[in-house]
């Protein structure tokens, strides 16, 4: 294996961990967001995630033959997607969340994690009315298209599709303008002071059970959104496909520190490259003295995630961006 | 349901002569119907009536009664009616060592979830240790690995005795291993990363030479016991039921020894540990319980359970492949400890029952019915496909509704209802604190520094 | 030779010093009181005794042991028990089996002892059981032996929580605002009780307190931190008139009034 092979590889790990990376860090918001007001791993999320992704599917394959511009299209399956995955968080902490509130510590957890189940059967339940159950996600026109060069520059060997780029750009539209929303608005201002001390923010005349929806609300219709991105990316999906990416979308939120919106999106970033890497590490087998890096199957992908995600537990317990605070005695 | 949880042990009256009639007439049903409710719509009654029957053992062990009855009941529904259910009709003797594995498993996690308050979601893990060590070594698998004609069906398959011992003692130590990094962390990051430890040593099944992958391992040897064989032929089972009829009575012991265990932990200065931890971290430390080994000793007690279980399960099975051993499988299991009741032992076993008769008799049995009798039925709506829904719906309607379980111990229930407002208010303003008081994490949402001059007086 | 030794002990939360330079040493089989303003540091400077949080600097030692970088189980083994503050018993468990818990650090039960229940794991009941019943008489809580502790009376919980802290048979017990929400009559109970454990258990005692009535009658020695600093320490007379004190309490304008009147009356 020469050099620009070594080289070519990197880069295409590069510019295809990004885009993952940015799909997990979307995700990962929505559990990083309802962990901060409630302290509460969201497990149902990665349902919420998953329906975005199959809105996606029925909006992608009932306009397939109508002619319409692919980006209209991606809108609506956007926006669609948003509103629903939205709403069904909303839905959720009112019903499973909201009456076990000031319950033991391991209550909602398990509550949550009952509430996942229950939505991947009736997600698969759904599907199914179609006769179906695994998805196979038609892209709009154009959307698959490679792009070989920009600015005259022959970028072919990245492998990128045009998709890839929507995925980049869409995701740092919408971590922009969360940013701005939670750092520059009232309603920012009133979910920090939730996520902070939820009692004397009541004090303060804020209604914590409001802006409590509203998070679930927020971090819900980003989940949607990155479903449709994986319904984009991947192109194939069920309804019990958002189990591993959502795991994967947590630990990318643990990694950056839980609560913490730059944190998760460096983490999803991190755990991308990671993921993309240890994909294709086995190719550097042909290296001489690298042979055993050859043994490394794909498949141990996933096992990377984790590993991280307990080495950076051990290590550093607040993440990447987060800081330790100490218990109140 | 009701009549369950209204009836703890040593209230009401003496109910000796209503034991002995229900067992009685629940047993005689359930054998004298066994032919009508074999075939056709009628099976749907064969649950129904095996569950009816399964609940005079309960009621055995919680209605007050005279001893001597209590012990009939026991020995002829253990010694005599449940197998001679099984000789009937093998998938009986199936179900019941399914139940009887999944108990123990259940009994495990309750030492770790029920009394230690450790939430572990990759618990299977340990259950496939077990599985794998006697899978590999009691098959043909153990020569194609080690290339030695010698192991050409496995080791001598008399050393399913030593494996046993073994098995638990490899899930102690991988509980061990796994347990020093982890259990530094507090409730929910533990139940993030054990899940995520569960999924590792499922991918490492999946890929590894040495568990063949994805194509499993079969077939995996039992111990040969002939004197009991014998005793299984004289008693009319046919030869392919020896093997579970050894094994019934096997895993009958283990889990007597695993219950054994349970008990006399809960019931010592370790069980109290468990349970001051559960309850408050801070105030365990600060009262001398030394936290990561009181917790190791949880998860490796709770591991070892599930090891010994796997080696049975495998020699059970005669086949394993990693989908025993996904996350499914360790929500299962909890499930069953959270329906029974954490932390109290008739109540685990309970839960184990109630999900095993359901995943393995009421649903399929269902599926086959609605589809004999309407062939055209849309796959989608076969009852069998819905395990996720109903272990979803049990955990949550359990947490939102009855926490404590259907047989709840007498501590949880009083845990758990800790929080409901008491006559003084500043109780219930502790509590509060002391529920959000774990190690929490900065929400960095928040721009404000933690003010932790008055937070550490609060 | 005092029993308690601390030096020069440090504690900083982000840019916050909560404790700071405090020097405070506890003679054996002395009662004293730590009072200040909240948020003095007071708490935190339990924690930092009891291995809670590690010290910035300084240095700890009690009876010549030293007990920085012991994790807070190993400082209750080495003879240093507390209560808190917001009470933190173990809701569960009845009155019996909380000071039971509190006695494991004294049993060498282990797992194997345990499941075989052998002559070690019989022993060590039996003393637990002792222990629970001995300390319930002494704290005056027998009745309550079999109830979940959650059940008892406020009064009652912080009795038992204090039962508690004495089954681990401590050389020095730390009380957090033992006083808090009872009422006079409570109180004066509870100032027997303090006296009792010094008394009759020749335990050392230190506890925070901010009902002064009981601080200045029960106490050998006072001293007072504010803004984590150690700003007076002495007998109870010559804190109450410490002008410095005063300040702290209740402003320097206040102060400075409450201390003309007093020199107004002398003069």
């Amino acid at each position: 294996m020469d050099l620009q092979t070594v080289g070519n590889i990197l880069l295409q790990v590069l510019v295809g961990g990004l885009s993952l990376g940015v799909l997990y860090a979307i995700v990962a918001l929505g559990y990083t967001m309802v962990y901060g007001v409630l302290q509460l791993i969201n497990f149902a999320h990665s349902e919420v995630f998953i329906t975005g992704g199959i809105i996606a599917y029925l909006v992608f394959s009932g306009l397939q033959g109508v002619a319409m511009n692919g980006y209209v299209k991606l809108l609506l399956a956007g926006l669609a997607a948003m509103a629903v995955s939205g709403l069904l968080n909303v839905l959720i902490e009112r019903l499973a969340y909201r009456p076990l509130r000031g319950a033991q510590r391991l209550v909602p957890l398990i509550t949550a994690i009952g509430v996942s189940l229950v939505l991947q059967d009736l997600l698969r339940f759904l599907v199914g009315l179609r006769g179906q159950f695994d998805l196979s996600v038609p892209l709009p026109q154009g959307f698959a298209n490679p792009i070989t060069s920009v600015l005259g520059i022959n970028i072919s060997v990245l492998n990128l599709q045009v998709k890839d780029v929507i995925l980049i750009v869409v995701a740092a539209l919408m971590l922009v303008g969360l940013n701005l929303l939670v750092n520059h608005t009232r309603l920012g201002r009133a979910i920090r002071a939730v996520a902070h001390d939820r009692q004397t923010s009541g004090l303060m005349g804020i209604d914590a059970n409001r802006i409590i929806s509203l998070t679930f609300l927020i971090g819900g219709a980003l989940g949607g959104l990155g479903g449709v991105m994986f319904a984009m990316k991947y192109q194939a999906l069920n309804a019990y496909s958002g189990t591993v990416p959502g795991l994967k979308a947590f630990t990318a939120a643990v990694l950056g520190g839980i609560g913490n919106i730059p944190g998760a999106v460096l983490g999803g970033l991190v755990l991308g490259w990671l993921e993309t890497l240890l994909g294709v590490i086995s190719l550097f087998g042909s290296i001489p003295g690298l042979a055993w890096l050859g043994a490394i199957k794909a498949e141990y992908k996933d096992i990377g995630a984790f590993l991280a995600l307990i080495l950076i537990l051990f290590l550093k317990p607040a993440g990447l961006l987060g800081k330790a605070t100490t218990e109140k005695v | 349901m009701t009549s369950l949880s209204a009836s703890p042990r040593g209230l009401g009256g003496d109910r000796t002569l209503a034991l002995l009639a229900y067992t009685a007439v629940t047993a005689l049903l359930l054998i004298f119907m066994r032919g009508f409710v074999a075939d056709g719509p009628a099976r749907l009654l064969a649950p129904v009536l095996f569950g009816a029957f399964l609940l005079s053992l309960l009621f055995a062990y919680q209605w007050r009664a005279a001893g001597w009855a209590k012990t009939l009941v026991f020995a002829v529904g253990i010694g005599f009616v449940l197998p001679f259910m099984g000789r009937d009709n093998t998938s009986y003797f199936d179900l019941v060592i399914q139940m009887l594995i999944f108990a123990a498993l259940a009994l495990g996690l309750n030492i770790v979830v029920g009394l230690a308050g450790l939430l572990d979601l990759g618990y299977i893990a340990f259950f496939a240790v077990g599985a794998y060590l006697w899978g590999v070594f009691g098959s043909p698998q153990l020569g194609a690995v080690t290339g030695n004609p010698v192991f050409a069906n496995g080791v001598n398959p008399n050393l399913f005795w030593l494996f046993i011992p073994l098995g638990v003692l490899a899930a102690a130590l991988v509980g061990v291993l796994i347990g020093l990094p982890v259990l530094k962390l507090k409730g929910d990051y533990l139940a993030i990363v054990t899940l995520g430890l569960g999924e590792v040593v499922r991918i490492f099944a999946n890929n590894l030479d040495v568990t063949n992958g994805p194509q499993g391992i079969t077939p995996i040897e039992s111990a040969p016991v002939p004197w009991l064989n014998t005793l299984a032929q004289n008693l009319g089972f046919s030869e392919d039921q020896y093997r579970l009829f050894f094994l019934y009575f096997l895993v009958l012991v283990v889990i007597a020894v695993v219950i054994l265990v349970n008990y006399r932990l809960d019931r010592s200065k370790i069980g109290r540990a468990w349970v001051a931890i559960r309850e408050d971290e801070i105030a365990a430390q600060a009262m001398g319980v030394p936290l990561l080994r009181t917790k190791l000793l949880a998860f490796a007690t709770g591991a070892s359970f599930a090891g010994a279980m796997g080696v049975i399960f495998a020699a059970k099975q005669n086949f394993i492949d990693p989908k025993s051993f996904d996350y499914f499988q360790s929500i299962g299991v909890l499930s069953m400890v959270i329906l029974g009741g954490m932390g109290n032992i008739a109540g685990v076993f309970l839960g184990a029952v109630v999900v095993t008769l359901l995943n393995l008799m009421v649903l399929p049995t269902l599926s086959e019915v609605l589809q004999q009798s309407f062939p055209n039925l849309n796959q989608n709506l076969d009852p069998s496909k819905y395990q996720r829904l109903i272990f979803g719906l049990v955990l949550v309607l359990m947490m939102l509704y009855r926490p404590e379980g259907l047989l709840p111990s007498a501590r949880r229930k009083a845990e758990m209802h800790a929080d409901e407002p008491a006559p003084d208010s500043l109780v219930t303003q502790n509590q509060l604190e002391g529920d959000t008081g774990s190690e929490v994490f900065s929400p960095g949402l928040s721009t404000m520094k933690e003010n932790d001059r008055t937070g550490s007086e609060r | 030779m005092s029993l308690l030794d601390v030096q020069h002990l440090t504690k900083t939360f982000g840019g916050l010093t909560a404790v700071n330079d405090v020097t405070f040493q506890v003679p054996e089989r002395s009662i004293i009181s730590v009072i200040g303003p909240n948020g003095a540091g007071k708490t935190t400077f339990f924690n930092l005794i009891t291995g809670i949080y590690a010290p910035d600097r300084g240095t700890i030692t009690l009876a010549g042991q030293n007990l920085v970088g012991l994790r807070p189980d190993q400082v209750v083994s080495a003879g240093i028990a507390r209560t808190f503050q917001n009470i933190r018993l173990f809701p569960s468990m009845t009155a019996e089996e909380n000071i039971m818990l509190g006695r494991g650090t004294r049993l060498k039960t282990g797992f194997w002892d345990a499941v075989l229940r052998n002559r070690t794991f019989h022993r060590d009941e039996d003393n637990a059981h002792e222990t629970a019943s001995v300390l319930l008489d002494f704290v005056g809580l027998s009745r309550w032996r079999g109830e979940l502790s959650t059940n008892l009376p406020y009064g009652d919980q912080r009795k038992l929580e204090i039962a508690r802290a004495l089954a681990t048979t401590p050389k020095l017990v730390l009380l957090d605002e033992p006083a808090a929400g009872m009422n006079p009559r409570e109180t004066e109970d509870l100032k027997a009780l303090i006296r009792r454990i010094r008394d009759d258990l020749g335990v050392t005692v230190v506890l925070i307190e901010h009902d002064m009535r009981l601080v200045m009658t029960l106490s050998e020695n006072i001293t007072v931190l504010d803004y984590g600093t150690k700003i007076s320490e002495g007998l109870p007379h010559q804190v109450r008139n410490d002008p410095r004190v005063m300040e702290a309490y209740l402003g320097r304008g206040a102060a400075a009034g409450e201390y003309g009147k007093e020199a107004g009356q002398n003069a």
